[in-house]
């Protein structure tokens, strides 16, 4: 009924404390008393409550700051004698929800801690929904609030806790492990080891007996037993990056393992149980693999359960903005650096920009200004030479009708600029070279909408 | 001279009194109180007879101890 809800009381007179005690316990609160302001404050210091009731005369002003203290979501009730009507609204005035004056009738304690309660619970709520849209811009090590990545998130806490194959397809850079990883850390097997496989990066005879293990004298050079990656991916996670790299001759019997969750090392003739989850990507796209027979359809469609495409970082401008200034936080802690950001010519060329190399290459990018910038900010020539200079990665001049009016360029100028920004007019200022009031200002003259961010990000 | 003090000219008599009603009324509160949770748990059937007749031995003692302050506080009239 009320179960895990927790009540404090602080009064000196037994009959109100022990009838309480028994009302409120009779609704299933978990309730705790305390005779003294010493007793009051030593429960609170071992045990956050949903409410308190305390008198007033009994130190309660202190009583509710300490349970304010603890937990700003705590909602306080002061009981108060005859005459301490004024103090009682100083209470109120320090965070109190709301004071009774003894004696009272059942039916307003009752009431009264029915709708502390019903505020506390929202106010917890809204501190939940508040700490859930700040997790959206950064989830695990992914960063983006883009729409995009939005569905991104939600796809993975979805799939994360079955044992669904996962399929994630993406340029490369735009982080598909940090997908995978969130999967697995967010898995019941979070646990377990999460095996990592590159199969470009192992030579095509290898990668079998790297996968599957082998025994002693199976082939030249096997001088003794190896398990392989599959056998230690056991209880865990095993990622094939780059999966259609792997030789097509060895995908049936990668195929007769999902399907049979049993597995031979080479020159084995026995064969062995294991249980992992699966989860594979590619920068190829899928229908290509398949085509250019790189990827059996029958792995493909074994493996493809759930498929998470990850967007080019060019699709997602919006997280730019948010991309520059964690990556830029970030290194500046690495590397103990205190710049005080971007001059506004870097920051126009890093918006510029088409980023074939994804957020890797954001990285890269970032890391290497904020090590070799000289001065308090990052400057244009602090950024390699294709993003520094105005070259083809420039957008082109733009195109003029002679009928076009200076307001109708100036409106084009800023839609433009927002829609690049995601709708985020900060960024949109400083990309423009004015202040924020100034932009404020545009906006209403034109009376251009601007779909909020923070819509955008949803939750 | 107003009326009421020409009712009651004894001003420490008159704070004793209101003093007392004070603490029946606040005693009176915690009776209201035991009197709430047994009405509640008889409505529900959920009335443990043990403990029930331990709220009723408290709201004696609750009574008894109404009873105490009102003896300690009173004195032969003038």
């Amino acid at each position: 009924m009320n179960s895990g809800i927790t009540i404090l009381i602080v009064d000196d007179e037994d009959s109100y404390t022990d009838a309480l005690r028994r009302l409120f316990g009779a609704d299933g609160y978990e309730v705790k008393l305390a005779n003294n302001l010493a007793e009051g404050l030593g429960k609170i210091a071992q045990q956050v409550f949903d409410l308190v009731i305390t008198d007033l005369s009994l130190g309660g002003l202190d009583i509710l700051r300490a349970a304010k203290a603890k937990k700003q979501e705590t909602e306080v009730i002061i009981i108060t004698g005859y005459g301490s009507i004024a103090q009682a609204v100083e209470a109120t005035k320090a965070g109190a929800f709301y004071f009774i004056e003894k004696p009272f009738e059942p039916e307003q304690i009752f009431l009264m801690t029915e709708k502390a309660l019903e505020r506390s619970r929202l106010i917890a709520e809204s501190v939940k929904l508040r700490e859930h849209f700040t997790k959206r811009q950064q989830y695990y090590d992914l960063i983006g609030s883009s729409k995009a990545m939005q569905t991104i998130y939600e796809t993975i806490e979805h799939i994360a806790k079955t044992d669904a194959n996962v399929l994630i397809v993406g340029d490369s850079g735009t982080g598909k492990e940090l997908i995978a990883n969130a999967i697995h850390f967010n898995s019941r097997r979070s646990e377990r080891d999460f095996v990592k496989v590159n199969c470009a990066a192992l030579p095509k005879d290898l990668i079998e007996s790297e996968l599957f293990g082998y025994v002693k004298g199976s082939f030249t050079g096997a001088g003794q037993d190896r398990i392989g990656l599959i056998a230690q991916a056991d209880k865990g996670s095993l990622l094939l990056d780059e999966l259609a790299e792997m030789p097509i001759d060895l995908q049936p019997k990668l195929l007769r393992v999902l399907e049979e969750r049993r597995f031979r090392r080479v020159g084995d003739s026995q064969s062995r149980e294991v249980d992992f989850r699966l989860i594979c990507s590619t920068n190829r796209l899928p229908h290509e693999a398949l085509q250019n027979g790189l990827l059996r359809e029958d792995l493909y469609y074994r493996i493809s359960t759930i498929t998470i495409n990850v967007p080019p970082l060019r699709e997602r401008s919006e997280d730019l903005q948010l991309l520059i200034e964690e990556l830029f936080r970030r290194f500046c802690d690495r590397y103990e650096r205190q710049l005080q950001g971007f001059s506004q010519t870097a920051y126009q060329r890093l918006f510029a920009y088409h980023w074939p190399g994804n957020v890797r290459e954001l990285q890269n990018i970032i890391e290497r200004a904020v090590l070799l910038s000289k001065g308090p900010r990052i400057e244009a020539q602090d950024l390699p030479l294709g993003i520094s200079h105005n070259g083809k990665d420039e957008d082109p001049l733009m195109f003029i009708p002679a009928n076009m009016t200076w307001n109708d360029i100036e409106r084009a100028v800023l839609t433009t600029t927002l829609e690049r920004t995601g709708g985020n007019k900060k960024a949109a200022a400083q990309l423009l070279g004015m202040q924020r009031s100034r932009l404020y200002n545009k906006l209403g003259k034109y009376k251009i909408e601007v779909e909020r961010q923070s819509l955008r990000r949803g939750l | 001279m107003s009326t009421i003090e020409s009712k009651n000219p004894d001003p420490e008599a008159e704070a004793v009194l209101s003093q007392l009603l004070h603490d029946f009324k606040n005693q009176l509160g915690g009776l209201k109180l035991y009197v709430a949770f047994l009405r509640k748990s008889l409505a529900e059937n959920s009335l443990d007879v043990n403990e029930g007749i331990e709220v009723c031995d408290k709201m004696i003692q609750q009574l008894n101890l109404m009873a105490e302050r009102t003896k300690r506080s009173a004195r032969p009239l003038k």
